[in-house]
């Protein structure tokens, strides 16, 4: 347990979208421990690190009298700035941050933090696909509705590549610092996966996460379209949807697309 | 957070490494070789702002003045290391690309001085189109080195975002390179009024500088160490085809006018 005046590690979260992110940054942020941020545009700091890691580390190093270590502290002290100021306002100690795209940086949050731990949330991906299918979001750049919200293999790929992104990021941290939350067992049995987490972050064991939405939802964001779904009791209706709302072809499609990732995953079994 | 850090920048090949080895040169600036990271920090601090500044109020706890004092303190980390490397009591920075964030810089930096070097845009694009300078991503050469309507696009931009942060209220103090070299001490003098710092005729000596082979990313190291450099004027002349000029007249004819350096579109 992180005790007062130590600096708390950070949590992060990740996976592909319609993964239960959101459901399980609620869950986690109704801890009385825990602060998950949502979406906060951190990854675009690891990412900055990590580019300049790349193209200017060794001219900062050899030149400019600037360690890669103390560049990543740097980065590290912003990071921490923005996730700790919502820690603070709600007097909480361990600040986090959920984001969908953070499994992108996974690796890079993980050299930049050597303490942070990572969840990394996967669904089995042909019922991602069947919920993508009804989204209708659209690229901000050009307008119009993604093609992974409007066709079957599209999603598919999206999904597997997400879902490939988040497999090498557990290999490359570690199961000591990353667990994987199945969307699954998250709405079947919410109080086991909670207390599976609440072990892996070494934080008390409490029901009062259950509780969340006896408070006014939070949401940010894209959070604001669930919010219906978030406000109702958790429930397993969703799991398998892909068998009414897939038709034959389309599930063709997505085993045509996504077959490995879902077998790494054990989602297909042959 | 650094208090009263100075940036520089300009189009490049405008005379920015010239610039940065003068200010060097006094004894209480430090200005080495280009760090390369203020501008896509600052453009990242804009963009967090603007994407997710609202998220960031509302849900966060982090308002705009903490989220700019993230991204200040963050720019000041690889200011203030380098200062204490050089022991002097102010820092400078020069990066060409600097003058496209001068705004946003002023926003985190509100005590900040600003300096922009400019030149004749039609010298710049012919020094640029000489240069072996490719994207590190890709490795192709840059655009700016290959079309005319590029480089004399970014010469414009250069000055006309520089000049915006007088507009805001920042410390913005332009420079030209013709009269830099014609009259060096007459426009330091200036200069250094402008930043506060009394005159030092050392800095007339600036091509003694010891920074100015350091890390050896600067393409100008060489002509800066052999001193002013009296010819590089007019050389668009006998550097510019026809199709360049043409090129720069679209983009550029205009500015080259109101800044004096053409008196019409008939050069």
């Amino acid at each position: 347990m992180t005790k007062i005046g130590e600096v708390a590690p950070l949590i992060f979260i990740g996976g592909a979208p319609r993964s239960g992110l959101t459901l399980l940054r609620l869950i986690l942020d109704a801890h009385p421990t825990i602060s998950i941020c949502p979406d906060t545009g951190v990854l675009s700091l690891a990412l900055a690190q990590r580019d300049f890691a790349l193209t200017l580390g060794e001219l900062h190093r050899d030149h400019l009298n600037l360690s890669p270590e103390r560049v990543s502290a740097n980065f590290a002290a912003a990071i921490r700035s923005i996730l700790g100021a919502r820690a603070a306002r709600d007097g909480k100690l361990r600040p986090g941050e959920k984001s969908a795209m953070n499994v992108l940086v996974f690796a890079d949050l993980a050299s930049i933090f050597p303490d942070a731990q990572f969840i990394h949330c996967v669904r089995d991906g042909r019922d991602v696909v069947a919920s993508l299918l009804e989204r209708r979001w659209k690229d901000p750049r050009t307008g119009k509705v993604f093609d992974y919200c409007q066709d079957a293999g599209a999603a598919a790929r999206y999904w597997a590549g997400l879902a490939e992104i988040g497999l090498r990021a557990e290999q490359a941290i570690g199961s000591a610092r990353i667990r994987r939350v199945k969307y699954e067992d998250l709405v079947r049995d919410p109080r086991k996966s909670l207390s599976t987490l609440s072990d892996f972050l070494a934080v008390e064991k409490t029901d009062q996460p259950l509780r969340f939405q006896e408070r006014a939802l939070d949401l940010a964001g894209m959070e604001k379209e669930e919010r219906s779904r978030l406000s109702a009791p958790i429930s397993e209706a969703a799991v398998g949807r892909w068998r009414r709302d897939l038709t034959q072809r389309q599930q063709s499609e997505v085993i045509a697309a996504a077959g490995p990732a879902l077998r790494a995953l054990g989602y297909l079994l042959d | 957070m650094i208090d009263a850090p100075i940036f520089v920048g300009g189009a490049p090949r405008s005379g920015t490494t010239l610039l940065r080895v003068i200010l060097d040169s006094h004894p209480n600036i430090a200005c080495g070789p280009e760090f390369r990271i203020i501008p896509s920090l600052a453009a990242l601090s804009a963009n967090t702002r603007q994407l997710m500044g609202d998220t960031l109020s509302a849900h966060c706890g982090l308002g705009e003045e903490a989220l700019n004092s993230v991204f200040a303190n963050l720019i000041s980390s690889f200011l203030e290391s380098y200062r204490q490397a050089r022991g002097k009591a102010r820092i400078a920075e020069k990066t060409p690309a600097n003058a496209l964030h001068f705004s946003e810089l002023a926003r985190l930096f509100p005590s900040a001085f600003f300096v922009s070097i400019i030149r004749d845009g039609r010298d710049v694009v012919s020094s640029l189109m000489k240069m072996d300078w490719f994207e590190a991503r890709t490795g192709e050469r840059m655009a700016i080195t290959t079309h005319a309507e590029c480089a004399a696009r970014a010469w414009v931009s250069h000055i006309e975002e520089a000049r915006k942060v007088a507009a805001v209220g920042g410390r913005f103090f332009e420079i030209r390179y013709e009269d830099l070299v014609e009259s060096p001490e007459s426009e330091l003098r200036k200069l250094f009024d402008f930043l506060g710092e009394p005159w030092r005729p050392e800095v007339l000596s600036f091509e003694k500088n010891e920074t100015i082979f350091v890390g050896m990313n600067e393409s100008s190291a060489q002509s800066v160490a052999r001193g002013l450099n009296h010819s590089a004027r007019g050389r668009w002349r006998r550097d510019l085809s026809t199709a360049d000029k043409t090129a720069v007249k679209s983009v550029a004819g205009d500015l080259l006018i109101k800044l004096g350096y053409a008196h019409d579109q008939n050069w």
